[in-house]
């Protein structure tokens, strides 16, 4: 196993100033949510539907599927599936091909992060364009969002200026973020305008429908896909939700766990393409259906992506999304990235206290903290854990399985700290050492001393 | 084997022998209110629109025509088809039209297609104006689901304020891609 995530970590709070910010700013966010959630009487109940409607859907998967693409081809709507990361960004290149455009414009889609989408796109010599504020600056910076709701919340507003005056000509260090907004309106706009294609992601697709929900508050979906011919939507296969009467939960939930907003500015619902453009659906697996065939992490599959997770989240706060090292960071990405690639990821499930709080916050009640020890446990069976903790858990076992050895470690530790502390409190010799300072020691242990007093008694 | 059969046989295989959740019921009261236009206004110039009740329609057809001259301004009628090129649609500072349900929990109106003249429209011009019956304000989303038919038209969106983002050190920017301003008129009721 790397030890990239606490590496990173390490790199992102080199500077204490913005790691401060940076925890602040989400536990405000996280403030935010509590107020909303506050603001319905019904939340807890809210929550416990929600969970239960995503169990029977995917429960019930293979049917809602069917009868999602049944309808949708009756609306008029191309249905593609994609059983992997590969066949997917092929069936969108196969799209653009056979129309000879060269230039995409592309909404939030943690999707096509995860299935290097743009890299893909850009060696076959397409463009694409990110349209998501936070999406477009992290993109100009070629860099990948740290977060899947606010992309671009590792950097601060003097970064955002700089990197627009070098790409989009805006003036230098004005730090102003509703003239960088501005800047950004006007530059993305002309794609708008220009782009023939749009890609989005989706929040919810509906079977009884055949609709597909998209979530946003800036318009730049909609403004990429009406001004399009082709809008091309891109869907996990968990994100199926039997009829639209059930959207009403999962929209009241949604934006009050992801940011505290009421709802967001649009949720926009796409049924059948406009007279004579073309609407595609790629329908994409992606070692979905392996974690939905273990009953310790199906469960994750209910996520709904809102990010309260993240932003509750004491590790993720105080050492970045950028530490994760993929797509989607935080407590979910480290229940869902194991089983996309065990061993790349083995390091995320380690990346936690296991305190809890994303499974309280979380709207869909996903166990997240219970999946993290779960992935521990499979981690070190299958032999990926950090060969220095798999030296230190077997130095520990022989010295806590024998009462003899537990007995002299002890008293060389204490005897250790007392007389050579500054060795004991060196963080290269004792990684326990690191931001922490070692206690004061004890003359004896609780066994001598229960010896020696027993008697007093 | 094809992609669509590969994933819809290992999902059948993940749930073979399962015990399958059933559908639960909605046992709960969502939330009401005791003044519906108050808490509707309260929340939708906390998402920065701007609200106004007015006595007809005659009234928001005045404020139209009162725009600033040289404002782009365009009225659109329910259930009329409109065809406008895309530059045009670029253009336009003012579009006013009909949502149909507004939902006092959340300050979202809901705007079929048939009511917005093109899909763009509610999204291209700088200021957008939605008018709402006083009568069509419900308390919730759920109610809200219950009075409108998602998939009977091509398209339908709820819209919640002006487009806004905070992607720059969450700093609140109302206007990013969609408008920068909006404006509500709600219709009193006539009793």
């Amino acid at each position: 196993m790397s030890l990239a995530h606490a590496n990173n970590a390490a790199k992102f709070i080199a500077n204490e100033e913005r790691t401060n910010w940076h925890d602040d700013t989400l536990w405000f966010i996280r403030s935010k949510r509590d107020n909303a959630a506050a603001s319905l009487p019904e939340w807890e109940q809210l929550r416990e539907i929600a969970s239960t409607i995503k169990a029977h859907t995917l429960d019930h998967l293979e049917t809602y599927l069917i009868e999602f693409e049944a309808n949708a081809t009756k609306n008029g709507v191309q249905i593609h599936w994609a059983n992997d990361a590969l066949e997917h960004n092929a069936i969108v290149l196969n799209i653009l091909n056979a129309t000879n455009i060269k230039q995409m414009v592309k909404s939030k889609s943690m999707l096509t992060e995860e299935c290097h989408l743009n890299q893909y796109l850009q060696a076959n010599g397409i463009q694409v364009v990110d349209t998501d504020l936070g999406e477009r600056i992290v993109q100009l910076r070629n860099e990948i969002p740290s977060h899947i709701v606010l992309p671009a919340i590792h950097l601060k507003k003097q970064d955002v200026s700089e990197t627009f005056h070098q790409h989009l000509q805006s003036q230098k260090d004005n730090n102003d973020p509703t003239y960088l907004t501005r800047v950004a309106r006007e530059h993305l706009r002309e794609h708008f305008f220009a782009s023939k294609v749009a890609l989005t992601g989706v929040n919810f697709a509906v079977a009884s429908t055949g609709s597909i929900v998209v979530c946003t508050n800036e318009g730049n979906a909609d403004l990429g896909v009406h001004t399009a011919d082709i809008h091309i939507a891109s869907m996990g296969i968990e994100k199926l939700i039997p009829k639209p009467e059930h959207l009403s939960t999962f929209l009241r939930l949604l934006a009050r766990s992801a940011t505290g907003q009421p709802i967001t500015t649009y949720s926009s619902h796409f049924t059948k393409p406009q007279a004579g453009k073309q609407m595609h659906v790629i329908i994409v697996n992606n070692k979905r259906t392996e974690q939905l065939a273990q009953d310790d992490f199906r469960s994750s599959l209910k996520c709904i992506r809102c990010a309260a997770c993240f932003n509750t989240c004491p590790v993720y706060r105080r050492s970045g999304g950028h530490s994760y090292h993929t797509a989607i960071a935080g407590p979910i990405g480290s229940i869902l990235s194991p089983n996309i690639d065990m061993k790349a990821n083995a390091d995320l499930p380690f990346a936690s206290t296991l305190c809890g709080s994303c499974t309280n916050v979380c709207p869909v009640k996903i166990d997240i903290h219970n999946q993290l020890w779960k992935w521990r446990q499979r981690i070190v069976q299958e032999g990926y854990d950090a060969t220095s903790k798999k030296v230190a858990m077997k130095g520990m076992s022989v010295v806590l399985g024998n009462p003899k050895w537990y007995r002299l470690t002890g008293k060389l530790g204490r005897w250790m700290i007392k007389y050579f502390p500054s060795l004991a409190n060196n963080p290269y010799l004792n990684v326990w050492a690191k931001q922490r300072n070692m206690p004061k020691v004890p003359d004896a242990s609780f066994r001598e001393w229960y010896i020696k007093n027993r008697k007093k008694v | 084997m094809s992609a669509r059969e590969q994933i819809l046989e290992a999902v059948t295989r993940a749930n073979a022998n399962r015990n399958r959740t059933a559908l639960p019921a909605f046992s709960y009261t969502a939330i009401q209110y005791t003044d519906l236009v108050a808490q509707f206004t309260e929340v939708l110039e906390r998402i920065g629109a701007a609200v106004t009740v007015v006595d007809s329609l005659l009234v928001v057809k005045q404020w139209l025509q009162a725009l600033p001259i040289g404002k782009t301004s365009v009225y659109i009628q329910p259930n009329l088809m409109y065809s406008f090129d895309t530059a045009y649609l670029y253009q336009v500072d003012v579009a006013a039209m009909h949502g149909t349900i507004a939902v006092a929990e959340n300050g979202a109106i809901w705007l079929p297609e048939s009511n917005m003249g093109n899909r763009m429209l509610p999204f291209s011009t700088q200021q957008l104006v939605l008018i709402i019956a006083q009568q069509d304000i419900v308390h919730n989303m759920q109610e809200a689901y219950q009075y409108i038919d998602t998939s009977a038209q091509g398209y339908g969106v709820f819209i919640a304020g002006p487009s806004k983002t905070a992607d720059i050190e969450q700093s609140l920017v109302i206007g990013a891609h969609g408008p920068i301003a909006m404006q509500v008129f709600i219709i009193k009721q006539v009793l």
